[in-house]
């Protein structure tokens, strides 16, 4: 009687231990999910700390927000552009993305009330193109980023939904585990001291979004990321077609802008001489075909800055090194930023 | 496959479903069996075929060892048997040790030698399993136990995948016997199995791998660091090896229990000992009670006259402590270790002859200072096995008794002190079984959400890169 007693108290602990991991694994994943942000996203929640920052700093100058793919992330060095304090300028490039995440990344600014006055967004022909025969920002885009709003709404720009739900589920099954670094850091269970490098993974990032990868590469290094580099696009540009769920997306993100009233740019990152001979020229000729058409149906203007920065300051073509990130900006700010007219009469995004 | 990971999650998940699942006992053997060896080949197929190969010649030698009635074929047959894996484990742990030992006694003595370097894999987990086979064939030759007849028994007593890697060292005569009993599924043997395996994962993701954050940019370049820091770091690498090495155990019993089998305890709280002799009956049980049945007590044990005795104290540490690995550290650590019991013994002697400073040491506060002095000196014991040289070893030590300026820490210390607390609940829990009392006062909603709490906590706490388990290099 005892024993029996004695196995059915275990079964039970048992049982409720599987019912309190699960409990406590949805109580997780949905405080992650509605109200840290900066858990699911932190590199997007870093940028927007640090822009936060710098609208307190410059609470009149008008905002100018580049959003794009890693090119932009490395290649824009907005601090270069502080100088006048007539325009703040800010890097808000996150690796892998497309017109979805840019999409995503300024719907999530409106809504957290930053509003800029011009807003340039990067095309990058590869993510508009279809790879394998799907959109090449559905390989690319990580759908544990996204909250389950933000998936929904995004699940439209996909052939194949779980290529997006799968890295979302996979972290959300057990986050206790898969975010247990940004958990740690929010609850300041990591006792990391400041001078060390192993609390913040972002401290090489500064205060204007700019965060370098590669900064002295050797020639083998040139070399191995170069082909790497080739390796990941190539086979997209030769059999250069554009997918329509990637041109949907930027068509909205454009609808977007128009109906909030922001004053937005088109702009190619620039690209080493061996990227640009890998677009064939009917390729090419699309691209340029888009581009012109963009300009006209949405009144956007177009800045191609493909031939804008020498070879040797990329590392693998098409990702800028510091030396070419600054001759990018400084050539960006000449002639992009100071002569838009919107520039100068622009209210504080935030008011 | 560590036990914390998720591909051992996915394997034993596998092997536990298919196990309980099949009615048939000789069928669950075999399958345990091939999940064993498949355990250890997923690390190295043909370091697995050379076990397997060294564990069939020992069930042969053994089997034939308890036909013959001649004493000398019998002694043939044990040293054939015990040089076997002697010679195993010398080829592939110590080889390179002897011979770079060897070549710098001739150049020191001013002749010129180079031995070449062998290239070899250490078989993980060789120590635990040699010891094993090695218990095995003597306890037969001694008559103490009988050879296993049927050999996929004894492949299993060797291979059996919960002590494979890092023990407990497992004696025959406790574990051929379970492997013979058909076993019935029973709840409270798994519920003592998900407890030992939550236990022992916390120990190892939250404390353990924690502190090797604190110890391990120290002992790197202890030159660097200040006196406060590198005690901190010596304290931090005492509970790391302790709960990394007792969650280990821990998870293998609890995977043992799970699947039917019990293994032997291999940690009793040994960080509330109150002398050095209690400490090595409380750490490492399975490795300290072998060394006392089959090296210490045939050299002669306590039983001869006080050097002998501090002789045999002295050999069989420094044995054990290259038991851990083929270096100098590990040697000189277990020498430490017999000094500090040779120094233990004699102060007994000391004491008894004194009853009054006898009786101040067995006060509660001479207890405190008892068990805080074992702490501390097995403490400093471990920064020479810590070390990857002697030199940087003793440098360290030298920096910690001479107060020295230098960097502090990478962490604040309140993760160290909140370890070391937790730690001492821990022990302050399981002294008199209260906390089990206490536990099971509970109604099992809160116990069986207290565990889920307890296994949350730990994934979180665990560091992005899980360390592999210390115990497993030796």
């Amino acid at each position: 009687m005892r024993r029996a007693r004695l196995f059915q108290m275990c079964r039970r602990d048992l049982l409720w231990l599987a019912i309190g991991f699960v409990v406590f694994q949805l109580t997780l994943f949905g405080t992650v999910d509605r109200w840290l942000p900066q858990v699911r996203d932190p590199l997007f929640a870093a940028k927007e700390s640090r822009l936060r920052a710098r609208l307190d700093e410059y609470p009149v100058a008008p905002l100018a927000v580049l959003l794009g793919s890693s090119r932009t992330q490395l290649g824009f060095q907005a601090a270069r552009l502080r100088g006048d304090g007539s325009v703040l300028a800010f890097n808000f490039g996150l690796p892998a993305s497309g017109p979805v995440m840019e999409l995503v990344t300024l719907r999530r600014l409106l809504a957290n009330g930053i509003r800029p006055s011009q807003l340039f967004l990067e095309i990058t022909p590869m993510m508009l193109a279809l790879r394998d025969g799907h959109p090449t920002e559905e390989d690319m885009l990580n759908g544990a980023l996204l909250d389950t709003a933000e998936l929904a709404s995004v699940r439209r720009y996909y052939t194949r939904t779980w290529r997006l739900l799968k890295p979302w589920a996979e972290v959300a099954a057990v986050p206790a585990a898969t975010r247990r670094a940004e958990l740690r850091t929010e609850i300041a269970l990591d006792t990391w001291k400041p001078w060390t490098h192993g609390g913040d993974p972002f401290l090489a990032m500064d205060g204007y979004g700019w965060q370098p990868l590669v900064v002295d590469p050797t020639p083998e290094d040139r070399e191995r990321l170069t082909g790497l580099a080739l390796r990941q696009y190539q086979p997209t540009l030769c059999r250069f077609a554009f997918a329509e769920p990637a041109l949907r997306a930027l068509h909205d993100l454009l609808d977007l802008c128009r109906r909030e009233r922001i004053p937005t740019n088109l702009y190619v990152m620039p690209e080493g001489s061996l990227f640009r001979s890998l677009y064939p020229p009917d390729a090419l000729a699309k691209v340029q075909a888009l581009l012109q058409n963009l300009a006209c149906e949405w009144g956007v203007p177009v800045i191609d800055c493909r031939t804008w920065v020498a070879d040797e300051h990329f590392y693998d073509s098409h990702h800028l090194l510091p030396a070419g990130a600054a001759v990018f900006t400084e050539r960006f700010g000449r002639e992009v930023l100071h002569p838009l007219p919107h520039m100068a009469s622009a209210k504080n995004p935030m008011d | 496959m560590l036990f914390c990971s998720l591909p051992f999650l996915v394997f034993f998940v596998i092997v536990f479903l298919a196990y309980w699942l099949t009615p048939w006992h000789e069928v669950r053997v075999w399958l345990l069996l091939i999940a064993s060896f498949y355990f250890y080949a997923s690390w190295n197929k043909w370091l697995a075929c050379v076990i397997f190969v060294s564990t069939i010649t020992d069930y042969f030698v053994a089997r034939g060892m308890e036909r013959t009635r001649s004493l000398t074929w019998k002694r043939v047959l044990l040293f054939i048997s015990v040089a076997g894996n002697l010679g195993l484990l010398v080829y592939f742990k110590y080889a390179n040790f002897f011979l770079r030992s060897l070549e710098e006694a001739l150049q020191t003595a001013g002749l010129d030698s180079q031995f070449p370097v062998l290239k070899v894999l250490l078989p993980i987990g060789i120590s635990f399993y040699t010891f094993e086979a090695i218990n095995y064939v003597v306890d037969v030759y001694r008559g103490k136990g009988k050879a296993e007849r049927n050999l996929a028994h004894f492949i299993l007593f060797i291979l059996f995948f919960p002590h494979l890697i890092a023990g407990p060292i497992v004696r025959a005569r406790d574990f051929l016997p379970q492997v013979r009993r058909p076993k019935r599924w029973d709840w409270a043997r798994m519920h003592l199995g998900v407890q030992l395996f939550l236990l022992g994962m916390f120990k190892k993701l939250a404390i353990a791998d924690r502190m090797a954050q604190f110890a391990d940019p120290i002992f790197k370049q202890p030159t660097e660091h200040s006196t406060y820091a590198l005690w901190l770091a010596g304290f931090a690498y005492a509970l790391q090896v302790y709960c990394d090495f007792s969650g280990y155990t821990d998870m293998a019993l609890g995977t043992a229990h799970m699947l039917g089998y019990k293994l032997t305890q291999n940690f009793n709280m040994p960080y509330i000992s109150a002398n050095i002799a209690e400490f090595w009956r409380r750490w490492h049980i399975s490795l300290s009670t072998w060394l006392r049945d089959y090296l210490f007590i045939p050299l002669g044990g306590s039983r001869g006259s006080r050097w002998k005795t501090y002789r045999n104290l002295l050999l069989v540490m420094a044995l054990g402590g290259l038991w851990h690995g083929a270096s100098w550290p590990y040697v000189v650590f277990g020498v430490i270790q017999g000094i500090y019991l040779i120094i233990h013994r004699a102060f007994r002697f000391f004491c008894e002859d004194r009853p009054r400073l006898n009786a101040l040491l067995q006060t509660p506060l001479g207890l405190v200072g008892r068990v805080l002095c074992t702490f501390v000196t097995f403490t400093c014991s471990l920064v020479v096995f810590r070390n990857e040289t002697l030199a940087n070893g003793f440098t360290m030590l030298g920096r910690m008794f001479v107060p020295t300026h230098g960097h502090g820490t990478e962490l604040y210390a309140r993760a160290f002190w909140i370890s070391l607390l937790v730690v001492a609940i821990g022990h302050a829990l399981t002294l008199n079984g209260l906390g089990k009392r206490w536990i099971f006062t509970l109604p099992s909603p809160v116990r069986g959400f207290g565990y889920a709490a307890f296994l949350t906590l730990a994934l979180m706490l665990a560091p992005d890169t899980s360390k592999a388990f210390i115990y497993f290099q030796f």
